[in-house]
């Protein structure tokens, strides 16, 4: 099974218009998220696989080739863990 | 300036020189061994309250800055938290400045700290908001040169007890421009650069402007607009609205508030953010980006 991904629940969050602002309690530092990097976060509120992204993704940019979709979503998924903001779900 | 590593409280202990009182009676901050640097600090610092303690009428207090002169002519400017080694007298003196103003923000629980100069202009405060060499200070005194009061250099304290109404606190810190001044300043910015100098060196002249076209440490404005600078060599000046999460980036960019938890500071500058209206300032000539910010704000020009 594929792994899944949740936001990190210790993170703070502050959302601006479209657009979030994150803070990492033990670091203390903010984290700003473009629009759509935001819509990741949110969609993260419940567990996902990248492949389950990907897809939402998608659908909600048809225009939008799934190679550079699914390329967008490793890397906004990869910094978001590599900052702490998202965990490993079981 | 070199940072010589966080001091030891026993150090901050230790030494019998004159201890000085700075800022309001209700949060004093005590610095030891002021009197080193204390004929320099009027360029950097203005209308703080000052007053000696004496040599021991408070043997075991324990100094918020000391000031350290070492042997070879450096001297330290140390906090419990850090110490900066500088190579003269005058150095020194403008890192007490900053001291003083980290010192004093750090015990304001309601307050912040943005890097940005700041003047009024009808009637509200303008603060513009950029990190080193934005243009900070010379879009601030092009405008003072304009005639609008100069209301800060460099730093700028908001006071956000009351966040739909947010003020500005003027930290007394002494406007400085950079010089050479570049040749599309204008006669009436050099000379109102020229006229208040209080001293002049190779790359920089330190200003005086007198207490009535300047604000004074404490004193505060209502916030009128947040400029958010952008200086980019040869470009067009242009004023435009700036949205909200970009307003708060820079901000959170230029921010100290050393008392507060990260959460809440983005909360905090959030709802300055909605309080007060925000402005993206593009400029390549501090001059004409002065008077166009004064057109946009009230709709009329000034003739730089």
């Amino acid at each position: 099974m594929a792994e899944r991904w949740q936001r990190n629940p210790a993170i703070s969050e502050t959302a601006v218009d479209d657009e979030m602002f994150l803070v990492e309690p033990e670091s203390q530092e903010v984290f700003y998220l473009d629009r759509i990097a935001s819509g990741l976060w949110r969609i993260l509120a419940a567990p996902q696989d990248e492949a389950d992204l990907v897809a939402l993704f998608a659908a909600a940019f048809p225009d939008t080739p799934r190679p550079t979709i699914a390329r967008d979503i490793a890397a906004a998924l990869a910094e978001l863990k590599r900052r702490n903001l998202v965990v490993s779900v079981t | 300036m070199s940072d010589a590593g966080p001091a030891d409280s026993a150090r901050l202990r230790s030494g019998a020189a004159s201890l000085w009182r700075f800022g309001p009676e209700i949060a004093p901050i005590l610095v030891r061994n002021a009197e080193a640097v204390l004929a320099h600090l009027p360029l950097f610092l203005g209308g703080w309250p000052l007053r000696w303690i004496g040599d021991d009428d408070a043997p075991d207090a324990v100094p918020d800055i000391e000031i350290v002169e070492r042997s070879e002519g450096a001297i330290d400017v140390a906090t419990a938290v850090h110490n900066a080694s500088y190579a003269g007298a005058m150095d020194a003196a403008n890192g007490l400045a900053g001291a003083l103003i980290s010192a004093f923000i750090g015990r304001q629980p309601e307050m912040i700290c943005l890097h940005a100069g700041s003047a009024v202009v009808g009637g509200g405060l303008v603060v513009l908001i950029g990190g080193s060499h934005a243009g900070k200070s010379s879009v601030a005194l092009h405008l003072a040169a304009a005639g609008y009061r100069l209301f800060g250099d460099d730093r700028i304290a908001i006071d956000l007890a009351d966040t739909a109404a947010p003020l500005g606190l003027c930290l007394g810190l002494m406007p400085k421009v950079r010089l050479p001044l570049p040749p599309d300043c204008g006669a009436r910015f050099a000379e109102f650069v020229e006229g208040y100098s209080e001293v002049q060196d190779d790359t920089a002249a330190y200003l005086k402007p007198w207490e009535g076209e300047a604000a004074i440490f404490g004193e505060t404005a209502k916030l009128r607009a947040l400029v958010v600078l952008d200086r980019i060599d040869g470009a067009p000046t242009t004023v435009e609205l700036l949205g909200r999460p970009a307003l708060l980036r820079a901000m959170i960019e230029n921010v100290t508030a050393p008392q507060r938890d990260a959460g809440t500071l983005v909360a905090q500058l959030d709802a300055l953010a909605r309080a007060v209206p925000g402005y993206a300032l593009s400029f390549g000539s501090s001059r004409e980006a002065a008077a166009a910010l004064v057109g946009s704000l009230l709709g009329t020009a000034t003739d730089g």
